[in-house]
C-alpha cells in the first residue's frame, strides 16, 4: 500500500474514533462547565465510554473468566463457585450492632413496665430476637480453600449480639438450625436470603422457641409449587458482569445456576389470607400469600406476601386468636408464610421503611408476642432499628392511656 | 506510600483511562500531525497544557510558575553570559528555587493529605536540568519559550519520567513528520505499559493493600515476604510501565525517549541496581549533584559521603518522608561497600549468586521503603524472620488467588520476552513486525478486559 494512502487511512481513523466516542461527552455548556468544575468530567466520561465500547460485554466476560482462571476466586467482595455466588460479610460495625441491641432492649423493658401498669400477664407479651446469617456463614463447605479465614465468625457474633440482648429478650438459635441442614438448599445461590426451605427451617426454630405447635407442620405436609426455575438474584445483579449493567440475559459467571422460586402451600387445611400493606397514603391487599402475578410484573421475590413495604398485616380466618408482631427485613419472606400459620394476625414492621406516621399506628400492647428477626449483615451495618426506635411506640401508647 | 498511590489512584484518571486511549489521545495525534510542521511543537504545548488542565487543574499555575521562573534565569543568564558571578547566582537561584517548590508542594500536600503534584519532579528537574546545561554551556540556552515549554511540560512524561537532557529533547522538535509504522509501534509501546502499570502494578498494589489489612496476630513470615515483594514489584512495574507510556507516546508524537528501567531485580550488584532503576533520575543525579561534589577525586571517604547524599536524593525522588531518604542510603551503603569493601567478591562468585543476594538486598531495602516509619519497618524485618509463625490460611488464600498474578510478575521482572522478541526482530524484522503489532493487539483486548 503505498505510504499516502497509508497515512490517509490512518488519519481517517484517529479522526473516527473519537467521533465514535463524542456522545460521551457532555455537550451542554453548563453540565461541562459544572462536571469541570467537581472535576467529575473524567470520571462520568470514563463510564461513558465504557457504556459505548464495543462487545464491552465480551470484553468483561472475558475479563472475568480470566481472573477466575488466575484464582481470584473473590470479586468486589462477592465469593464465586459454581456452587453460587456468596457475599463475604464486612467486619461487623460494632458501634451500630450495640445501638440496634440497646434499641431492642429498651422495646423489650418498656413492653414489660406497659404490660405490668395494664395489669396484663407480661410473660404473653415475650419478646424474641432472632439473627439469622448469611449463606456464607453457614454453607462453609461452597467457600473457596482457605477463604474461611477471611470470613467473619458468623457463629460467634450471633453469640455476641444475643449477649447483648439477654436477660430481656428470648433468642432464637437459628444459626445450628441452618448449620444442620447445610447440605439442603436453604440459601439461594444468587441472592444473599434464605430459600423458602431455609424459611421453614428457621420458622422451626422460632416457633420451638415460641413454644408453638411446629411439629403439626412437618415438611411432608406442604405442597411445594415451583413458580420460577430462572431466577437470577440480587448478588448476581451487583457482582461483575451482571445483566442490570449491561441489560443482556446472560450469566456472568456461566457456572453459576439460577435459582428456583418454591411456593410452600400447607395442604391440611386451607385458610384465607389477607396480606395488607401499608405504607405511607398507599395501602394494598393480595388475597393469597403468594401474588404470583407479581411473577411477571416486579420483583420476582414480591411473589412471597407481596414484596417489601413499611408494614404489613397478615390475618387469616384462624380460630385462633394470637397476635404476632413482628419487626424485620426482607429475611421476612422466607420464615413468614410459615409462620403466620400459627396466629390470626401478623404484622410485619420494616423499620427501614416505616414512617413516624406508620409506627404511630402500631401498638404492641395488643399482640401477644413481638419478635425482632433481622440478617447479621442488615443488624450489624444498619442503624435501621436504633434510628426507627420501635420504643417509642409504646411510649406514645403510654402517654395516651389517662 | 505517596508516589505509589499517587499513580494508583490517577489511573482511573489518566493515560490508562479509556477516555484518554479513545477520546483524547486520537484528537491529539490527529491535531499535531494535521497542522504543518512549523506549528506542530506549539500545538503540542498546547496539547500538554490541556492535558494537565484536564488532569490536575489545580497545579497547573504551579507548573506554568516553575517553568517561567526557570526560562527567565535561562534569559537572565544569557544576558550576563559574560559574567560567571552572575552566570553562578543564576545557576544557584534555579536550583534553590525549584528545590524550594518541590519541597514546599510536597509537604504541603503531606500535611493536607493530598496526592503528590503531578509531574513536579519532572517538570522542576528538567528545567533545572536545562539551566545547568547551559550553565556548563553542554548546549547553548534554549530561546524559544515554546520549545523550552514543551520539554519541560510534554505531558506523557510527567508521571514518572524519563528526565532527558534539554539538549536530547530539543534537537528532537520539529522532526515530526507522519510515518505510520512508528507511530503504531510508538502506540503499541503505550498499550505494552498500560498494562504493566493498570494491570501488573496495579492488581500487585491492590494485593499489598489486602496484606495491609491484616491484623497483628494474622501476620506471618509468609506474608510479610509478601507484603515487601508486592511493593517492590507494584512499583516497579507502575513505573516502568509510566516509562514505557512515556516512550511509546514519544514515538507516537516523534520523539525518542530513553528508558528509565531495565529489568532492575536482576541486578549483579547494588551499583548496577542503581543503573537499571529509574536510570535518568540516577544519571541526573550523577550529572549534576556527583560531579558537583567532586565524585571520587577528594578520596574513598569523600567518594563515599557523596554516593550517600546521591542515594539519599535517589529516594526523596519519591516523595518527601524520612522512609525515602533511608532507602536510599540504604541501598547506597552497600554500593559504598562494593566499591570499597569487597570490590573483588562479586566477581568470584557466579552470575546467578549475585543476581540472588543483590534482589535479597533490594527486597530487604523496601521493608524502609513502605514502613509507616523506621520503627515499623525494624518491626516488618522482625516478621520476616518470624519462621517459628510461617505461614496461616489467611496468606494461603491470597497466594491462591493470585498465584497468576505473582509467577507473570516475576517472570516479566526479568527480560527473557525482551531477549526472544530482540532476536526475533533480527531474523524475521517484516514478520516480527507483524506479530508483535498482533501481539499488541490482543494486549490492548487483555487490558480493556482486565480493567473493565
Amino acid at each position: 500500500m503505498p505510504a499516502k494512502a497509508l497515512k490517509i487511512i490512518f488519519m481517517a481513523a484517529l479522526a473516527a474514533v473519537p467521533l465514535y466516542f463524542l456522545r460521551a461527552v457532555p455537550w451542554s455548556l453548563s453540565r461541562l462547565a459544572e462536571s469541570l468544575y467537581n472535576q467529575t468530567y473524567v470520571v462520568s466520561m470514563e463510564n461513558k465510554v465504557r457504556q459505548l465500547m464495543p462487545m464491552g460485554r465480551r470484553l468483561e466476560q472475558i475479563g472475568l473468566d480470566l481472573r477466575l482462571l488466575s484464582g481470584q476466586r473473590e470479586q468486589n467482595g462477592i465469593f464465586i463457585s459454581e456452587e453460587g455466588l456468596m457475599l463475604n460479610l464486612p467486619q461487623a460495625d460494632e458501634l451500630i450492632a450495640r445501638e440496634n441491641s440497646a434499641a431492642i432492649v429498651e422495646f423489650a423493658r418498656r413492653l414489660a413496665e406497659t404490660s405490668l401498669a395494664d395489669g396484663s400477664a407480661g410473660a404473653r407479651k415475650s419478646v424474641f430476637a432472632a439473627i439469622i446469617p448469611t449463606a456464607g456463614g453457614v454453607l462453609q463447605q461452597n467457600l473457596p480453600r482457605f477463604a474461611e479465614s477471611r470470613m467473619v465468625d458468623q457463629q460467634r457474633l450471633i453469640e455476641e449480639l444475643y449477649n447483648q440482648l439477654s436477660g430481656v429478650v428470648r433468642t432464637v438459635d437459628v444459626y445450628s438450625t441452618l448449620q444442620g441442614r447445610r447440605d439442603q438448599y436453604i440459601y439461594y445461590r444468587t441472592e444473599n436470603n434464605l430459600t423458602a426451605l431455609g424459611g421453614f427451617h428457621v420458622y422451626s426454630a422460632i416457633g420451638l422457641r415460641m413454644e408453638i405447635n411446629t411439629r403439626s407442620r412437618s415438611l411432608s405436609q406442604f405442597e411445594i409449587e415451583y413458580a420460577d426455575h430462572a431466577y437470577y438474584g440480587d448478588i448476581y445483579q451487583s457482582s461483575p458482569g451482571s445483566t442490570a449493567r449491561w441489560g443482556y440475559s446472560t450469566a456472568p459467571y456461566r457456572g453459576v445456576a439460577p435459582d428456583t422460586i418454591s411456593l410452600f402451600h400447607y395442604g391440611r387445611s386451607a385458610r384465607e389470607y389477607v396480606v395488607t400493606h401499608r405504607g405511607g397514603d398507599e395501602v394494598k391487599a393480595y388475597h393469597t400469600l403468594y401474588p404470583k402475578h407479581l411473577l411477571d410484573t416486579g420483583e420476582k421475590m414480591d411473589v412471597y406476601l407481596g414484596g417489601k413495604t413499611a408494614v404489613v398485616d397478615i390475618q387469616n380466618t384462624s380460630s385462633r386468636s394470637f397476635r404476632l408482631l413482628v419487626f424485620g427485613d426482607k429475611t421476612a419472606s422466607a420464615y413468614l408464610p410459615f409462620l403466620c400459620n400459627h396466629f390470626r394476625q401478623v404484622t410485619l414492621v420494616d423499620l427501614s421503611l416505616a414512617t413516624s406516621a406508620d409506627l404511630a399506628e402500631i401498638r404492641p400492647e395488643q399482640y401477644d408476642q413481638v419478635l425482632f428477626a433481622y440478617g447479621i449483615e442488615e443488624y450489624t451495618h444498619n442503624s435501621n432499628i436504633s434510628a426507627g426506635n420501635p420504643a417509642r411506640t409504646i411510649r406514645e401508647q403510654r402517654d395516651e392511656v389517662p | 506510600m505517596t508516589l505509589l498511590q499517587t499513580v494508583y489512584e490517577s489511573l482511573r484518571l489518566q493515560l490508562t483511562g479509556l477516555s484518554f486511549m479513545f477520546m483524547v489521545l486520537p484528537v491529539f495525534l490527529f491535531l499535531f500531525y494535521v497542522v504543518p510542521g512549523r506549528a506542530r511543537p506549539a500545538v503540542l504545548l498546547v496539547l500538554s497544557l490541556g492535558y494537565y488542565l484536564l488532569a490536575e487543574p489545580g497545579n497547573l499555575p504551579v507548573m506554568l510558575g516553575a517553568v517561567a521562573g526557570n526560562y527567565a534565569v535561562l534569559r537572565l543568564m544569557e544576558r550576563f553570559d559574560h559574567d560567571e558571578t552572575a552566570r553562578r547566582i543564576c545557576v544557584g537561584v534555579a536550583a534553590v528555587g525549584n528545590i524550594l517548590v518541590i519541597i514546599y508542594c510536597g509537604t504541603v500536600a503531606q500535611v493536607r493529605m493530598l496526592p503528590q503534584v503531578l509531574g513536579l519532579q519532572v517538570y522542576t528537574l528538567s528545567a533545572l536540568s536545562a539551566v545547568i546545561e547551559a550553565y556548563r554551556r553542554e548546549t547553548g540556552y534554549e530561546r524559544s519559550i515554546i520549545r523550552f515549554g514543551l520539554y519541560c511540560c510534554f505531558f506523557p512524561k510527567l508521571y514518572a519520567g524519563p528526565l532527558v537532557t534539554c539538549g536530547d529533547f530539543t534537537a528532537q522538535i520539529g522532526k515530526g513528520k507522519l510515518e505510520v509504522l512508528p507511530v503504531l509501534e510508538g502506540l503499541g509501546q503505550f498499550v505494552e505499559g498500560a498494562f504493566k502499570t493498570a494491570v501488573i502494578g496495579s492488581s500487585l498494589f491492590a494485593l499489598y493493600r489486602e496484606l495491609q489489612k491484616l491484623a497483628a496476630a494474622e501476620v506471618t513470615a509468609l506474608s510479610s515476604w509478601c507484603t515487601v515483594f508486592c511493593v517492590a514489584f507494584a512499583l516497579y512495574f507502575m513505573l516502568d510501565g509510566f516509562s514505557d507510556m512515556a516512550q511509546g507516546l514519544g514515538a507516537a508524537f516523534g520523539f525518542r525517549l530513553p528508558r528509565n528501567f531495565y529489568y532492575p531485580y536482576q541486578s549483579r550488584n547494588v551499583q548496577d541496581f542503581f543503573e537499571r532503576f529509574n536510570i535518568t533520575v540516577h544519571a541526573f543525579l550523577r550529572r549534576t549533584v556527583y560531579t558537583a561534589l567532586a565524585g571520587a577525586r577528594n578520596g574513598p571517604l569523600a567518594d563515599a559521603l557523596n554516593i550517600l547524599v546521591v542515594g539519599m536524593l535517589a529516594g526523596l525522588w519519591f516523595g518527601l518522608r524520612i522512609n525515602y531518604i533511608a532507602w536510599g542510603a540504604f541501598l547506597a551503603l552497600f554500593v559504598i561497600l562494593e566499591r570499597y569493601v569487597y570490590p573483588g567478591l562479586l566477581k568470584s562468585i557466579p552470575t546467578l549468586f549475585c543476581r540472588l543476594g543483590t534482589l535479597c538486598v533490594v527486597l530487604a531495602s523496601f521493608t524502609i521503603f513502605l514502613g509507616d516509619s523506621l520503627r515499623g519497618s525494624v518491626g516488618l524485618v522482625r516478621s520476616m524472620f518470624d519462621f517459628g509463625n510461617l505461614y496461616n490460611d489467611q496468606i494461603l488464600y491470597l497466594i491462591s488467588s493470585n498465584w497468576l498474578l505473582l509467577l507473570i510478575s516475576c517472570f516479566f521482572a526479568t527480560n527473557a520476552t525482551s531477549l526472544v522478541v530482540t532476536k526475533f526482530r533480527r531474523n524475521a524484522p517484516r514478520l516480527a513486525t507483524a506479530v508483535l503489532g498482533a501481539a499488541d493487539f490482543c494486549i490492548l483486548v487483555l487490558l480493556l478486559a482486565l480493567t473493565y
